[in-house]
């Protein structure tokens, strides 16, 4: 299974510099008068499988898109290893793998053309592409529909196409918002083994879950984020710690530190 | 009449009641229960409009509609168009029944008859198919009526029946499409057929126009000789003798048409409510291809892009359907062309041709930019918007070309000089009407295509514009005058002014600078 999966990167260990793989400066983001995301701070380390947690209407998605290049911070500043996503947004593309919650696929291409188109528009050389492909739609149990258009896929099936479209030119930062919602425990299981097995190769992850036992079994480290702020941060250890006694899951965690943080909001208006 | 809920005539209500605020969102660019409000005192207030335009148009028609014999060639002509018309909706209807499933499988899951169900939706597709024409025949049937012709209520049963008629064809092609070529590929069949006969209609208005004098006089001839024997000797004529309000052609027709429409009803119901479980899931066209067959990648950004809009096209049977249909309506001009050969014939229909390949650009360029289906995709890929663009760009010309090819040779039959000059004008109407739409892109699913122009009057407004403009100046080029200059000029400041309202929108909202993948994407994550 994945564990012999033959997905060497191409970038080497080199390339992983000292820089955070994101590093988020006091990144504010508004839609009309709602503020999306506040004045953000967040580094995430080359490497690290990164979890964002919170609420619905957090800002997790907003803050994801942003890091992606989607959307235009009103302020603060973006950088992945090392690179002003600002300032040079397609050097920043180039290593960056960006999988929201609904696959943006085309239901009228089957997952073997999706998979050319992809790595046409990262110029990954077309036998690599094509090698890789081949790795990918084995590893995620697609060979048998990969000639099939998408349309007629399950939710399951398309993350999958998805996930391996965003796999194919190896990227050294990948990030999913929701990437387990809506689907099986079988597809599930391969979408984690072949995100755990990117993490062994080195690529960094962040991803947003509302699936707490995700972040907690996957996660080197947890962002709790509430009303655009992040909020509390680190392993599941110190966030329990953070959190105190009787919270012995990182469902407590989270509880109890959203009521803490709300308590806080109360007490200062 | 029995309205309780379940009972047969409710649920006609409710499929009507659905039909008709889709139908009020797509003539509305806000759709909601005030947008319907709205359409139902415009239609009302169109309806009006259509009778007193009508007032005119009934005195005028009056001769060949029931002035003898004599006249039944044009009806003729104008109820087949009408009775194909209705065909390739009721065949449309069917297809969206069957396949968009929409409510479907809630009523099917109900306590209720199938067969009911099946009448009920039957029912409605044949209203919806009525509806489609009446607003445009019935207005002369009521003007024509009140001005001392009792005979023109003729119109209504024989409509009716018309209506029933189409519906139980059109739900046997679909369902016996279903069976022969599977659910996969029956929608992608049907929705061809009902373009085809859609199309065919136009052409059989065109019939009178294209077809040699010596065969329009023998039909004229066959006709009034048929007319002039007993109404039910010809079932061919029967629609056109009902129209012309003999009586018995009326009951006859009318007793084919419910006969034909319960029969469609009750002994395909069953194999209808098989056919529709059977589309469960499958997908919306397209089929599996052989799983062993080796797959190449050739990977390039041009070619992968552009590649990847050619196939969503093709692929898209109801986008496909529709472009086919601006290919049919070319051919009757390319015909006019072929036979005429003269130079007056060629400038008449050479802004004509620059008109099309405006629209059908327009409509390319907003299947490519604003029914995207991955925008996030193309926005995070590191390459430049302005590159995607142009690649985009690029791939509406070559389906453009191959619509209005046809005619640009019936041009060049004629006068070189005009064919290249239409061929000028019309790569200038295409890249113009394409570049609005680029830089304006307004996000909608691909198959809203027919609605897009709701999403923004004044963009439609303009891109009718750019095109009229260049029609016109292609007319003056012709006459060689130097007017010509106006048109263009016109052109030109609307597109400048539209280019840098983009630079001003586009700019500050994205991270991806001028893209209208991005564009797109802001949009999204702002609904």
């Amino acid at each position: 299974m994945t564990a012999d999966l033959n997905l060497v990167p191409d970038w080497s260990a080199d390339d992983v510099t000292a820089a955070d793989a994101v590093q988020l400066r006091a990144v504010q983001r508004t839609f009309g008068a709602a503020v999306a995301v506040e004045r953000m701070d967040l580094a995430v380390r080359p490497g690290e499988f990164y979890a964002l947690l919170g609420p619905n209407g957090a800002g997790k998605t907003t803050t994801l898109r942003m890091i992606a290049g989607l959307l235009r911070p009103d302020s603060g500043t973006i950088r992945i290893f090392g690179i002003d996503t600002l300032e040079d947004p397609l050097a920043a593309k180039r290593i960056t793998a960006w999988l929201p919650d609904e696959p943006m696929l085309y239901d009228k291409l089957s997952p073997l053309e999706y998979l050319e188109l992809v790595a046409g528009l990262w110029g990954v050389p077309a036998a690599l592409a094509e090698r890789r492909a081949g790795e990918l739609i084995e590893v995620l149990d697609l060979g048998p529909h990969r000639h099939q258009r998408c349309e007629g896929f399950s939710r399951g099936m398309k993350q999958k196409v998805a996930l391996a479209g965003a796999l194919i030119h190896d990227p050294m930062l990948i990030m999913l918002d929701e990437p387990l919602t809506g689907i099986d425990v079988a597809i599930a299981r391969q979408v984690k083994d072949l995100l755990t097995a990117r993490v062994r190769a080195g690529a960094t992850i962040i991803l947003t879950t509302h699936i707490l036992e995700v972040a907690e079994r996957l996660a080197d480290r947890i962002g709790i984020v509430h009303r655009g702020r992040l909020t509390a941060e680190g392993t599941l250890a110190e966030l329990k710690a953070a959190a105190g006694r009787g919270s012995s899951t990182l469902e407590d965690v989270f509880l109890t530190l959203m009521r803490s943080d709300a308590d806080t909001e109360l007490m200062a208006s | 009449m029995n309205q309780a809920p379940g009972s047969f005539l409710w649920l006609v209500a409710h499929d009507v009641r659905l039909n008709w605020r889709r139908f009020a969102d797509m003539m509305s660019d806000q759709p909601g229960s005030k947008a319907t409000r709205r359409i139902s005192i415009l239609l009302a207030c169109g309806v009006l409009v259509l009778h007193l335009v009508a007032w005119p148009v009934v005195l005028l028609i009056e001769p060949y509609v029931h002035g003898g014999e004599r006249s039944a060639a044009p009806l003729a002509i104008a109820t087949l168009c009408i009775f194909t018309w209705m065909i390739a909706q009721g065949l449309f209807a069917t297809t969206r029944t069957l396949f968009d499933r929409g409510d479907l499988d809630l009523l099917l899951g109900a306590p209720l008859p199938a067969a009911r169900i099946l009448a009920a939706k039957a029912t409605a597709i044949a209203a919806s198919t009525l509806g489609s024409i009446t607003l445009l025949v019935l207005p002369l049937a009521n003007m024509g009526a009140l001005l001392g012709t009792q005979i023109w209520l003729a119109a209504y049963p024989t409509l009716i029946a018309l209506a029933l008629v189409a519906t139980a064809l059109g739900l046997g092609l679909s369902i016996g499409l279903f069976f022969l070529v599977g659910p996969r590929r029956a929608r992608t069949f049907t929705q061809m057929t009902g373009a085809l006969i859609a199309g065919g209609s136009v052409l059989g208005a065109q019939v009178v126009v294209v077809l040699p004098e010596t065969v329009r006089d023998s039909l004229a001839q066959w006709l009034a000789s048929t007319a002039a024997g007993t109404s039910l000797h010809h079932i061919a004529l029967l629609p056109v003798h009902a129209m012309q309000g003999h009586p018995r052609a009326v009951w006859v027709l009318l007793m084919i048409a419910v006969l034909l429409f319960a029969f469609a009803v009750n002994v395909l119901a069953n194999r209808f409510a098989a056919a529709t479980l059977a589309a469960t899931g499958a997908p919306s066209g397209g089929w599996a291809r052989d799983s062993n067959r080796g797959h190449r990648f050739r990977v390039g950004l041009e070619h992968n892009v552009r590649r990847k809009e050619w196939r969503l096209l093709a692929r898209d049977p109801s986008l496909f359907a529709q472009l086919g249909l601006q290919i049919i309506y070319t051919i009757p001009i390319a015909v006019v062309l072929l036979r005429s050969e003269a130079l007056p014939t060629a400038l008449a229909l050479a802004p004509t041709i620059v008109v099309i390949a405006a629209q059908v650009s327009a409509s390319l360029s907003w299947i490519m930019v604003s029914g995207e289906d991955a925008p996030e995709l193309m926005a995070t890929a590191p390459v430049t918007a302005m590159e995607v663009d142009r690649i985009k760009l690029g791939a509406v010309g070559l389906p453009v070309f191959v619509i209005i090819g046809l005619p640009l040779v019936g041009l060049a039959f004629i006068s070189w000089r005009v064919a290249m000059l239409t061929t000028l004008f019309t790569v200038a109407g295409a890249a113009s009407t394409a570049l609005l739409n680029f830089w304006h892109p307004m996000p909608g699913n691909r198959r809203g295509m027919l609605r897009r122009h709701s999403q923004s009057k004044l963009i439609a407004l303009i891109e009718h514009a750019l095109a009229i403009c260049w029609a016109i100046a292609i007319v003056l080029t012709l006459a060689e005058s130097f007017i010509a200059l106006l048109p263009i000029a016109i052109v030109a400041s609307i597109l400048g002014t539209m280019r840098s309202r983009h630079r001003r929108l586009a700019a500050p909202a994205t991270a991806v600078r001028s893209s209208a993948g991005a564009a797109i994407t802001e949009a999204r994550a702002r609904i």
